[in-house]
């Protein structure tokens, strides 16, 4: 009984204290934009400012006392596991980069990456684009959308926990949209997203229900694609189709959504032919020195250097235009192409897609023919070629694994024929 | 016993002071030994092609007549490195003073004809074609933190033109430079390929915080792709490529001579021997106690024969005991070199070979095809 009067009296004095606590805070910051979302949020009363930020004013003000998604977690352990098992919290720094270089660098920027008093990176993935680009560029272009790793404001915001803010599909548009990935506008101009326009929420679909339901922030559940473009295992792609195809079928008959599926899983892997036709055209041209400006004749990628990169570490800045022709094949059109399929959306697919990725591919080969015509190498892309740099292209593309070991043989055999006659 | 009686005799029969001892090795068939003169110091010698001049260098650079066994004195102080043009009618040597070189090269008359003056100090020079002559120079300059050293290869063409080709550069610890003071450029030894188109060449390593090493790589002149073949000890051993290309003769300081195959780096045969001569030509070898062609025992020679062939290793000098001689006589393969469009094809297949582009077994069959 005494135990438990004790007990109802810190209860009724945790508010009390909370408020005490922020009272040191609240002589300077008590007309704050910050202290007027509190006091409006689920947290007024519950958490002072000093549970999130610290007590040390000096690294607050240094920018050292980030609340990154650490800090939330302490209370909402379950959210932060599910974040952190998902694309959102995986630890991708898709646009992220050590800027330890940079003028003027931000310290802040620091602690996306470090933890407190540790040198080592959570991840040491950089992403080339972001260390190419401007301090300011770096942070409005990149890490407004590549923070969500660290931290849950990116969609919560700072001070409010108004659960309206998350549950709009608008939320999602803040990085889902543009010519790189058009998840929103392919949705918002779906089937689905015309049923979100005229009965919203719960009635239709939104990026919500589908891809968080439940509210969970694992937010990978049912995808079958990765970011970086390579297939998931069978088995593990079997696994989250079925968890998808489970949510479909909260309006779709199974065998609809499974037919649906399976359409957008082949226009993904008919594009990705595409994509992989244009990459092979390129590399036979910087294999040839026949790329303007070849890789070794410009500024240095920050990650490879003088190499030829085409992969999820492509720039758009420093290459030549046959590349450019190409990331915008695959960065812009092909990704349209094959998440408008998974989206419902048929002009994402078709005409902001598919036609673009082939036209593209057009120019690609029309800009290829050109080059090797400048380039003396019209014609047959190997025989045409002298035999040495014929060797070394056979050899590239054996090491690129474009040829199997039998086939690099027997097409070394032939060009040694060719010398020895 | 034997060995005494053969001293004997050779003493009673010159009746001459052990200048004039002849060279014991058996006068079998054709072979002959001439006893040519004493020597002050060990040096560099040379033998013509024909075998009608030899020049040495002890405390000066002498040329020898054996025609009409007249000495003439070319200069009167000791040259590091000595070689005859192939056609036997020049004679080039190098001499340094304060790591700078002066090349100076003679008629057959001892008649100079050419000099030149370049930067560093030689071990080597070789006149592998008439219009090539090639010395191999190293330079090097000292700094609180280490030695600066810079390999490279001096060729004159038949025009005395004058080029270069670097092999290396390269920092070493100042305990190593320390260590060789005044033998370093003995760490740097050079030979080429009788295609002309590889250099198998040795090279110092030694940064702060590593053993010293002295590497011993092939290094082809078009691509300049290198391949490490071993180690040597710092200041001894060497490295000779074969007449086909392939393998290599190496001494590596610890009584050995092997040949090694480039690109397995298997041992194919081993002798006993810390210095050896070899001629690509006729791929004859001689090492301190015996001449051979392959495995074949042509003639032993007393132990710790110093040798030198001429172009086409039909002659061989041997000094021995403080004495110079020169054996002849000896079966001689004559083989003829590749040339034309041949010669042409497989360099090209030994440049696609040093870049990796095909393989050394590939190379072998082509090789084998083209010379059918």
């Amino acid at each position: 009984m005494k135990w438990s009067l004790i007990f109802l009296l810190l209860l009724l004095a945790a508010p009390g204290l909370a408020a005490e606590r922020n009272g040191k805070c609240l002589d300077c910051h008590q007309q704050s934009a910050a202290e007027r979302q509190v006091q409006n949020s689920a947290h007024a009363g519950e958490l002072s400012c000093v549970d999130c930020h610290g007590s040390d004013h000096d690294a607050i003000d240094r920018g050292e006392a980030f609340v990154g998604v650490e800090v939330c977690g302490r209370c909402h352990q379950q959210q932060l596991d599910e974040h952190r098992s998902s694309r959102h919290g995986m630890g991708l720094h898709a646009g992220w980069g050590c800027t330890r270089n940079f003028s003027g660098r931000d310290r802040k920027d620091c602690r996306f990456c470090h933890r407190e008093g540790d040198t080592q990176p959570i991840s040491t993935v950089q992403c080339a684009r972001f260390i190419k680009q401007s301090q300011e560029m770096g942070q409005i272009g990149c890490n407004r959308c590549h923070m969500i790793e660290n931290s849950c404001a990116s969609c919560h915001t700072n001070h409010r926990t108004d659960a309206r803010i998350v549950k709009t599909p608008q939320v999602c548009a803040k990085c889902h949209m543009g010519p790189d990935h058009p998840q929103w506008e392919a949705w918002q101009t779906s089937q689905h997203g015309t049923l979100y326009s005229a009965l919203g929420s719960p009635a239709a679909p939104d990026c919500q229900r589908c891809h968080m339901p439940e509210g969970t922030h694992n937010i990978s559940g049912g995808l079958t694609a990765p970011p970086s473009g390579k297939p998931f295992a069978p088995q593990e792609a079997a696994d989250q189709r079925q968890v998808m195809l489970k949510r479909c079928q909260e309006c779709h008959a199974r065998s609809f959504a499974e037919s649906e599926l399976r359409k957008a899983d082949a226009v993904r892997l008919q594009t990705r032919k595409l994509v992989d036709e244009a990459r092979e055209i390129i590399r036979d041209l910087d294999d040839r020195g026949l790329l303007d400006p070849q890789p070794s004749a410009r500024l240095e990628h920050p990650q490879r250097g003088k190499e030829l990169v085409l992969d999820g570490a492509m720039l758009y800045e420093d290459i030549s235009h046959i590349e450019s022709l190409f990331f915008r094949m695959n960065k812009y059109a092909a990704a349209k192409t094959f998440k408008g399929a998974y989206h419902q959306n048929p002009d994402y697919t078709h005409w902001y897609g598919n036609a673009e990725v082939k036209l593209l591919l057009n120019d690609i080969k029309a800009e290829a023919s050109r080059l090797r015509e400048r380039g003396g190498q019209a014609g047959n892309p190997v025989t045409g070629a002298m035999d040495e740099k014929a060797l070394e292209i056979l050899q590239r593309r054996h090491q690129r694994g474009e040829l199997d070991d039998a086939e690099y043989a027997e097409k070394k055999r032939l060009i040694l024929e060719q010398i020895l006659q | 016993m034997n060995k005494l009686l053969f001293w004997l005799l050779a003493f009673l029969l010159t009746g001459c002071a052990p200048a004039v001892v002849p060279l014991p090795i058996p006068q079998t068939g054709d072979l002959t030994s001439l006893s040519l003169a004493t020597i002050k110091s060990t040096g560099p010698v040379a033998v013509a092609a024909n075998g009608s001049l030899l020049a040495w260098s002890d405390s000066a650079l002498t040329l020898y007549d054996l025609a009409t066994g007249q000495q003439k004195v070319l200069f009167k102080k000791a040259v590091d490195a000595l070689c005859w043009s192939p056609d036997g009618r020049y004679l080039a040597a190098v001499s340094t003073h304060e790591n700078q070189s002066r090349l100076q090269v003679y008629d057959s008359r001892g008649q100079r004809v050419f000099e030149a003056g370049f930067a560093g100090r030689v071990v080597r020079l070789i006149w592998p074609q008439q219009n090539q002559l090639l010395a191999g120079a190293l330079t090097y300059k000292s700094y609180r933190f280490g030695t600066h050293i810079k390999g490279r290869l001096i060729e004159w063409d038949q025009q005395w033109r004058q080029s270069e080709v670097p092999l290396f550069e390269t920092t070493i610890k100042p305990s190593t430079a320390k260590r060789l003071a005044g033998q370093l450029y003995k760490t740097f030894d050079f030979d080429l390929s009788p295609l002309a188109d590889e250099v198998l060449y040795t090279r110092l390593y030694a940064p702060p915080a590593f053993e010293a090493r002295r590497y011993l790589i092939l290094h082809n002149l078009q691509t300049k792709e290198e391949k490490r073949i071993g180690v040597l000890p710092l200041l001894r051993g060497k490295g000779r490529l074969t007449r086909e290309g392939e393998s290599v003769f190496v001494s590596d300081g610890l009584q050995r001579i092997k040949r090694l195959n480039l690109w397995s780096l298997k041992v194919q045969h081993q002798w006993a021997g810390n210095t050896f001569a070899y001629d690509a030509g006729s791929d004859l070898l001689a090492t301190e106690t015996g001449l051979y062609r392959g495995q074949q025992l042509l003639s032993p020679l007393p132990a710790g024969s110093l040798t030198e062939f001429s172009t086409g290793g039909k002659y061989l000098s041997v000094i021995w005991n403080r004495h110079l001689y020169l054996v002849s006589g000896y079966p001689v393969p004559v083989e003829p070199a590749i040339t034309g469009v041949k010669r042409e094809k497989l360099q090209k297949l030994r440049r696609l070979r040093s870049r990796k582009l095909i393989e050394p077994e590939e190379y072998l069959q082509a090789r084998k095809r083209l010379l059918q």
